[in-house]
């Protein structure tokens, strides 16, 4: 009977655990993790649109319409589509904030840019009905709260710089630039690898 | 708790590192947003920006410069139904602070869990469970690998990895049978003779004779007679069975094994079960099947590895796949003395054909119906139960036909399907018969 007891035994059958998802007509199916991924997404837009709505003094109220766009854009998360509207919001701030000065909102935007960032590229790395692990979302937490950390200072030396005429802006242009041109050169890619 | 032992392993280079979609607008936005804050004087703009440029350097920075490869294990490349197996996925090297996901597409009779088949990899591991709900030969989902570095700023894959294919046996469905064999004639089984020799079943107790073995000796009888006497027992013998399996036909909703049965499911459930109740008692067994392509052939044999061939050749049937096949190969060179059973739920005309052929060269045959019952009582479709009703009352025609010659026509109804048919053919055996002179 040796055989005969090592054929795999059926095993009864196990109840999978509820595993929540949802719908959007006949699309794919979305698990709660990348729901909230697109909700962190649009919390993000939406501190960013209330910071600039302070710093400018108020805008059209048609603005307030694009915190819905990474909920309209949520299956294309990892296209150009969060780099069209994300250009769209912040050349909102260059044209809307006044310009010459400095607004200590621009902090608590750059937290909701940063914040949306790091939520839709989240959402991209994982297909809809994915779900991220406490670990992840930890790990992809403390990436956007060290990357934010960088503002503040930037911030802080911009505040103080801002009310004094230090006639140091053609310095300030070149320094500007050449940074610019120096992370440019950095953040290039490399010819992507032949595929064999 | 025993061991991992991966039955199969398939694995793959998940080929170069590509910038993503997210790291290219952090570079963008990050160098246009820098730009015109330096020419517009937006002090502002460049704290916005600066977490961007942050995330872009970082994710730059953090450019995995290895090449990863994707291996994934099978626990079990056989299962039966109902059975869960493990798939292990690991990426070598394991590289930290890297988002990989796993994925498993979903494939028929294959039941993932978790159920969306997506698994994150956890320092370079990831553990899904599969269970078959359906006995068959298939292949599992492909298996793909995604990684996607720090801030998702470069990617690997999703690559497919190469297939892996898993055999489902048929769970047997519960059978026994405590009426005898017919015909046997082998010198192995269980099934009592009429001769006297070796075996278990008592025949009398007689004179002891040189030879007899000590252990037969009956002592109170040799006591009183004052001479010695030995129990003595019929000789052990075991019967050829032939098992002919239609595939013609797959009749009803395929549920697998948590659903309600097909007419192939209860065909090759009740050929499980009855080969591993022949087979257990010693008794030799050949399997057929007609209908069916690319089934190997299975010789006469016996024993357990028998019967884990007879359960690989069932898992190998694919239904209808040769619908020009008569029967002929199958029914070539069969043992006369053997007692042919013919599974078949009766809807296709050959296997009624190769029934009559079969009776007619005098071989002992049994038609067992695998109909499926919930066919016609199933209350949610009324129009197809009437259908399949009146199908069954033309199929009467045939069955009667198959009755009038002798051949015994019995539904599967699991244990002592087969009991009263069997008895019935060992009276018919031991009776009177006219013979020619």
């Amino acid at each position: 009977m040796g055989e005969l007891e090592a054929l795999p035994d059926a095993t009864p059958a196990v109840v999978p655990p509820v595993r929540r998802t949802l719908h959007f007509g006949a699309g794919p199916e979305w698990s709660l993790s990348q729901l909230g991924a697109t909700a962190a997404s649009m919390g993000g837009v939406l501190v960013y649109l209330a910071s600039l709505h302070l710093a400018a003094g108020g805008f059209d109220s048609l603005w307030w319409a694009l915190v819905l766009l990474p909920l309209l854009t949520m299956a294309w998360a990892g296209s150009a589509a969060p780099l069209v509207y994300w250009a769209l919001l912040l050349y909102g701030w260059f044209t809307l904030s006044p310009a010459g000065g400095f607004s200590w909102w621009s902090l608590p935007a750059a937290a909701g840019c940063i914040v949306a960032h790091a939520a839709t590229a989240l959402s991209a790395s994982s297909p809809p009905a994915g779900s991220f692990t406490a670990r992840t979302a930890g790990r992809w937490a403390r990436h956007t709260a060290v990357a934010l950390l960088a503002a503040v200072p930037v911030a802080v030396l911009a505040g103080v710089l801002s009310g004094l005429s230090l006639g140091i802006a053609p310095a300030a242009y070149v320094l500007g630039l050449g940074g610019v041109a120096v992370g440019l050169w950095l953040l290039r890619t490399s010819p992507p690898a032949q595929h064999e | 708790m025993p061991a991992w032992r991966p039955r199969q392993v398939v694995t793959r280079r998940l080929g170069g590192w590509e910038p993503t979609a997210a790291h290219q607008r952090a570079v963008i936005l990050a160098a246009a947003g820098a730009i015109a804050a330096v020419l517009g004087r937006r002090a502002d703009l460049l704290v916005i920006v600066t977490p961007l440029v942050v995330a872009a350097v970082w994710g730059h920075l953090a450019r995995p410069r290895t090449e990863v490869t994707g291996t994934a294990r099978l626990g079990d490349t056989t299962l039966r139904e109902g059975a869960a197996t493990g798939l292990r996925v690991t990426t070598e090297p394991a590289l930290t602070d890297v988002h990989g996901v796993v994925t498993v597409a979903q494939a028929p009779w294959v039941e993932r869990k978790p159920s969306s088949g997506i698994v994150e990899l956890e320092d370079g591991v990831a553990a899904l469970g599969l269970r078959s709900t359906r006995w068959g030969r298939r292949r599992v989902g492909t298996v793909s690998i995604a990684l996607a570095s720090t801030w998702g700023a470069f990617r690997t894959g999703p690559v497919d990895l190469p297939d892996l294919e898993s055999a489902t046996l048929p769970v047997p469905a519960a059978f026994d049978a405590s009426a005898p064999t017919p015909h046997p004639r082998g010198i192995v089984g269980l099934n009592r003779s009429n001769r006297p020799g070796s075996g278990s079943e008592f025949n009398t107790i007689r004179p002891f004779h040189p030879g007899d073995r000590l252990r037969r000796i009956h002592w109170p009888i040799s006591m009183r007679t004052g001479a010695l006497h030995v129990t003595s027992t019929f000789t052990d013998e075991d019967a050829h069975l032939f098992l002919l399996v239609d595939c013609f036909s797959d009749l009803g909703p395929r549920e697998g094994i948590d659903g309600r049965p097909t007419s192939l499911d209860v065909t090759v459930r009740a050929a499980g079960a009855i080969s591993e109740h022949f087979l257990r008692s010693n008794d030799r067994l050949t399997l057929r099947t007609v209908g069916a392509a690319e089934v190997p052939v299975l010789g006469v044999g016996s024993g357990t590895n028998h019967l884990r061939r007879v359960l690989d050749t069932l898992a190998a049937i694919s239904p209808a796949t040769e619908r020009r096949d008569t029967g002929e190969q199958a029914v070539r060179g069969i043992d006369p003395m053997a007692l042919c059973l013919v599974l078949s739920p009766l809807i296709d005309p050959t296997m009624v054909g190769l029934a009559h052929r079969l009776a007619a060269r005098g071989m002992t045959v049994v038609v067992v119906d695998t109909f499926p019952e919930h066919l016609v009582t199933d209350p949610g479709n009324v129009y197809q139960s009437l259908a399949w009703r009146m199908r069954l009352l033309s199929r009467d025609a045939e069955v009667h036909s198959l009755r009038q010659r002798g051949v015994p026509v019995v539904p599967w109804r699991g244990p002592g399907s087969l009991d009263l048919v069997l008895r019935d053919i060992a009276r018919r055996a031991s009776a009177p018969r006219m013979a020619r002179r």
